[in-house]
């Protein structure tokens, strides 16, 4: 095979014992790599129904079909496991070396089950594993752990993803470092933390073995040069923090817990007053010509000396969201996340719902006691201060920080149990993950996206805002349209997630982002780089078996109908103010979107997956577990 | 004769230096009216945000008329009175 080596790794925790999976042709030519792999990769090791934190969910991770090739914003992996947030299946993504180093030592994917004893981390050395101490490492941040490795195997070429302390403590919005970017969300830290797992850590020293290396190397040099144009402007120059005066000025960026759709110090938390004020550099992933990352630092007040990658769903969360007006304050929060290992969107809108928890006079001063404010302190929304010390008491699990950090579901039946409340009614999540920086209120097709994704409150697993902000649609009203919309922006997606392929360079193919301009090309990489004659619907397939396998995964974990949901904010509270003022998703439109997705999917009035659906998707096995 | 303001946002804020500026049309001017005066009065636009012949907007940014309907054909007309706002949105991070 070109392209992979065939190999997946088996690590096992409890037993320190490794073996090597061999897999068909066929497998890799069903499930391709990234999310699709990983999740197919779970479905096939994890004990069915089991706690997530227990030693029976196991760790997948897979590479990229064009990590460690030339193929630009190729270098990225995923990974997935069953999430301690919502129960269903985690996936999530990260990019750059570690995954080249991955692709390199000669493994297309690493599960690993158990749980070992004492704190470890796995070093794999191309086909050489060591389980390795990790005590020393304890308490390290995710962005030093990785340097401290190297130093430790004294070789700078080794790559690590690792946990932070907020892993290690099982904060179950901790997430997964490597190479200073994250597999952001679902709560991968948690997992690892539960395996006394703190790094994964690869020396690769082999080559990436390509069918075609001329004519990939052609059509990669074509996509580098697009890539310096027009359609990745807003990355390379502001980055994504440019979509906060955007949304805002559309009624849609979340502000106050998502009480309203319009913050009016916007201006102050934009990317534009970022660029101006605190922009430090650029950073660019491995493999990748664009260079999105904006970061940023602060130069003056109590938190100089802080510096982050700010993007625009970090910065929506901790910021507008909270009330937070001062950027020097949100920078900070986003360190605090950064080096404890956490999800800034998860760990923000908690913050944000502990806000107006205590705004609403169900918390108190008292319950925000810590050792840094003995008497407590006041977190009302755009205090800053409160901010970044939540982030911390997370990170820690510190006094009130131990509810926070089961996420906004978990803290909120735990708080509406103890104290009689309905903080559920502005508790902001899907299935247990927080929501993304784009109120569905004035979005009704992405509000059918969110509701329907197997991952929960996710932005990147639905693409559906774009029919909705770019104007296909009415994007406040429902018509008969929006399942076909959601199933296809999902699976378009998935196209991306799976190969995977950052979607930021999804229009330096032809100029345009659709599937005609751009599964052309992808075809042409996917056939230079395996020797496969992929075409169109080919690669049309990839999306609709990655989102299909997720989706099983959910159902034989118990999913029903009824998990496909919103906030209840998003649908009994209209919003108040802005261009998307009135705007509500009802009961009833949600309920008629959802018909129209399951049929759109070819599933069940409940949802469930037919069994000719599944074996025309060459998912025999599967079909037999859950098919209908 | 309709007069409208262009909001501007990310690089065309960049570019132009403003935050906003006012376009009057002649009778029946259209939306490309909008983009020529745009291209004529600020030629850094050309480029990134309006393609280089002055008459299109360069993919992916777009004209959002009041923050309510996205203009998909630039030879309709604007109301007087319109803020028109021209973004690149897309959403990512």
């Amino acid at each position: 095979m070109y392209g992979y080596s065939g190999k997946i790794l088996h690590v096992d925790l409890t037993n320190r014992t490794v073996r090597t999976e061999r897999k068909p042709e066929d497998w890799y030519r069903t499930y391709i790599g990234g999310v699709a792999m990983a999740a197919r990769l779970c479905w096939e090791n994890i004990e069915v129904g089991c706690d997530p934190l227990s030693p029976g969910n196991p760790i997948c991770i897979a590479n990229g079909l064009f990590a460690g090739t030339p193929v630009p914003v190729g270098g990225k992996y995923g990974i997935a496991a069953k999430s301690p947030l919502t129960g269903f299946l985690g996936d999530s993504m990260s990019s750059s070396w570690f995954t080249v180093a991955l692709k390199r030592a000669g493994w297309d994917g690493i599960v690993i089950h158990g749980a070992s004893d004492e704190w470890v981390y796995v070093f794999i050395d191309d086909d050489r594993v060591e389980f390795r101490d990790a005590s020393r490492l304890l308490g390290v941040d995710a962005l030093a752990a990785g340097e401290v490795i190297r130093e430790e195997l004294g070789d700078d070429q080794v790559r690590s993803a690792t946990i932070g302390p907020a892993g290690e403590k099982m904060v179950l919005m901790a997430n997964v470092t490597n190479d200073s970017r994250q597999a952001g969300r679902t709560g991968h830290g948690a997992v690892w933390g539960s395996k006394k797992l703190k790094a994964v850590s690869v020396r690769g020293t082999h080559g990436v073995r390509v069918a075609d290396p001329d004519a990939l190397l052609k059509l990669c040099f074509d996509i580098t040069e697009a890539a310096q144009g027009p359609y990745t402007q807003k990355y390379r120059i502001l980055g994504t923090v440019s979509n906060v005066l955007n949304m805002n000025r559309l009624g849609l960026l979340p502000t106050r817990n998502y009480q309203q759709g319009v913050f009016e110090d916007a201006e102050l938390v934009s990317g534009e007053y970022l660029h101006e004020h605190h922009k430090a550099k650029t950073l660019a992933c491995a493999q990748c010509p664009i260079a999105c990352e904006q970061m940023s630092r602060v130069t003056d007040g109590p938190y100089a000396g802080a510096i982050a990658g700010v993007e625009y769903e970090s910065l929506y969360a901790v910021a507008p969201n909270c009330g937070l007006n001062d950027m020097r304050a949100a920078i900070k929060v986003i360190e605090v996340c950064d080096k404890g290992g956490m999800d800034t969107m998860s760990t923000g809108v908690t913050i944000s719902w502990a806000m107006e928890t205590f705004e609403r006079g169900i918390f108190t001063k008292e319950d925000f006691k810590c050792a840094k404010y003995p008497e407590g302190f006041e977190p009302y929304f755009g205090n800053g201060e409160a901010a970044v010390t939540l982030a911390e008491m997370i990170r820690d699990r510190e006094g009130i920080g131990d509810l926070l950090a089961q996420g906004t579901k978990r803290a909120s039946a735990q708080v509406d149990a103890e104290r009689g409340t309905e903080t559920y009614k502005w508790a902001m999540h899907i299935k247990g993950l927080e929501c993304p920086g784009y109120d569905a209120r004035g979005l009704k097709t992405f509000a059918l996206g969110l509701a329907v994704s197997t991952r929960g409150a996710c932005h990147n697993r639905t693409a559906a805002y774009d029919p909705d902000i770019q104007g296909e649609v009415d994007r406040f009203s429902v018509d008969e349209t929006r399942g076909e919309l959601a199933k296809d922006t999902e699976e378009y997606a998935a196209v991306y997630d799976t190969l995977p392929l950052c979607k930021f360079i999804r229009r330096c193919f032809t100029g345009k982002a659709d599937r005609a301009g751009a599964w052309p090309s992808i075809a042409k990489l996917i056939n230079a780089t395996t020797g496969w004659n992929f075409g169109y619907d080919d690669v049309d397939l990839i999306g609709e078996r990655a989102h299909t396998i997720k989706k099983a995964f959910n159902i034989r974990e118990g999913w029903t109908r009824k998990d496909d949901h919103l906030p209840y904010r998003w649908m009994h509270e209209p919003m108040k103010e802005g261009a998307s003022a009135g705007h509500v998703v009802s009961e009833e439109e949600l309920e008629y979107m959802k018909d129209l997705y399951y049929k759109a999917k070819g599933w069940t009035k409940d949802g469930l997956i037919p069994k000719e659906k599944l074996i025309a998707l060459g998912m025999e096995d599967v079909a037999e577990e859950i098919g209908v | 004769m309709p007069t409208v303001v262009v909001e501007f946002y990310g690089t065309s804020r960049q570019v132009t230096g403003q935050k906003e500026t006012t376009i009057t049309l002649e009778e029946g001017g259209t939306f490309r009216d909008v983009v020529r005066t745009l291209a004529a009065r600020y030629p850094g636009l050309r480029g990134n945000v309006i393609q280089p012949n002055g008459e299109e907007l360069q993919i992916p940014n777009m004209f959002n008329v009041n923050a309510q309907r996205v203009i998909r054909d630039l030879d309709t007309q604007p109301q007087d009175g319109d803020r028109i706002l021209l973004m690149f949105v897309t959403a990512g991070g």
